[in-house]
């Protein structure tokens, strides 16, 4: 069975690589990203099922890089990871609460379960 | 020594308004910052109970990994530590009268927050603060006016440009300047400053802001009373 390839973008490296050691412990194949600009092009190459999102980012934010990867790769499935979600906002008329999230520090069961309901959803 | 400087008793509602907003924005900040710090920490955690509860790590790589995870947790609640102990230096003198204050004390509280905010607009900053810098006046204000002028200074800088602040004195005053190592000629005659007017709180506190004609820096000034 094809592992579920998932890609961490944070500035946070420390804590997205820890991350991504947990999940691949889990049988997750991780890839991380912790520059904000190459996101796009690591999505383009990688193309993963699941994008576990930062929402603030140095240079690029997680919401400029959230309306690309809505209107490039749809077919991605996002979590957004936050300290603090602004339930307002709202990223291409789409609130941010309407996505998935987690608010950090993240709980990986939590995290798990919002995975396996979006991996089920695609299949 | 600069003397004391008076604040007015009187200040205007815009300037109170203006310092609650600066005040949030720096709570906001220092949650910010620590919840990183906890977050990273969560996950250190968790992953110090996955790699001993994994059965295909021999003792040998899990004896490793954990030697690696507290070194990093250390290195974080060291981080931590710093930031909770920079936050409650600020917070005591909230409410403070004027009192003598060290400003290079002051702006080491607030360089992780000025590294913070320069790092998210890809900026740098180089603190050029000599030790006897000292003023009188409220310091919280001061800090929060301080805070305000960096924000501002950050949002019309580049990327990739570093901000320096430096403070210099001599037998008359203390100045503390704001501005961008390398200036940009191109730039100088079409770059107004355009940030938020902090004079009238600047005001209230004895001190003069004063922009540079391209607004490519800014210098508070505390003269003698």
């Amino acid at each position: 069975m094809k592992k579920t390839t998932v890609m961490i973008v944070d500035d946070e490296a420390d804590f997205a690589s820890t991350l991504a050691e947990r999940l691949c412990l889990r049988g997750y194949d991780t890839h991380v990203v912790t520059a904000p600009a190459d996101a796009l092009p690591m999505l383009a190459e990688i193309k993963p099922d699941i994008l576990l999102l930062d929402l603030r980012m140095p240079g690029i934010s997680g919401h400029e890089i959230l309306l690309d990867v809505r209107q490039l790769f749809p077919e991605i499935k996002v979590i957004l990871m936050t300290g603090d979600l602004d339930r307002e906002q709202t990223v291409d008329g789409v609130t941010l609460e309407s996505f998935q999230y987690v608010i950090k520090p993240v709980e990986i069961k939590e995290l798990m379960g919002k995975m396996d309901a979006l991996r089920e959803s695609h299949d | 020594m600069i003397e004391p400087l008076g604040m007015s008793t009187s200040g205007s509602s815009m300037n109170t308004d203006m310092l609650w907003r600066i005040s949030g924005r720096l709570t906001a900040l220092f949650v910010h910052e620590i919840n990183n710090d906890l977050a990273t920490l969560r996950e250190k955690s968790g992953f110090a109970d996955d790699v001993l509860a994994a059965r295909k790590i021999s003792d040998a790589e899990k004896m490793k990994h954990m030697g690696e995870i507290i070194d990093s947790c250390e290195s974080r609640l060291n981080r931590a530590v710093a930031l909770v102990r920079n936050f409650s230096h600020i917070g005591k003198n909230m409410g403070s009268d004027a009192v003598v204050s060290d400003l290079r004390g002051m702006l080491t509280a607030l360089t992780p927050f000025f590294e913070k905010i320069a790092r998210l607009q890809l900026l740098t900053v180089r603190m050029a603060v000599r030790q006897t810098a000292l003023v009188a006046v409220r310091p919280y204000p001061l800090l929060c006016l301080i805070l305000a002028l960096f924000e501002n200074h950050c949002s019309h800088s580049m990327s990739g440009e570093c901000l320096v602040v430096e403070t210099k004195e001599d037998s008359m005053t203390v100045s503390l300047s704001l501005f961008v190592r390398q200036k940009r000629e191109s730039d100088k005659e079409s770059w107004p400053w355009q940030g938020t007017d902090l004079s009238a709180l600047a005001g209230t506190l004895g001190i003069s802001v004063i922009y540079s004609e391209g607004g490519d820096s800014v210098s508070l000034s505390f003269g003698r009373s």
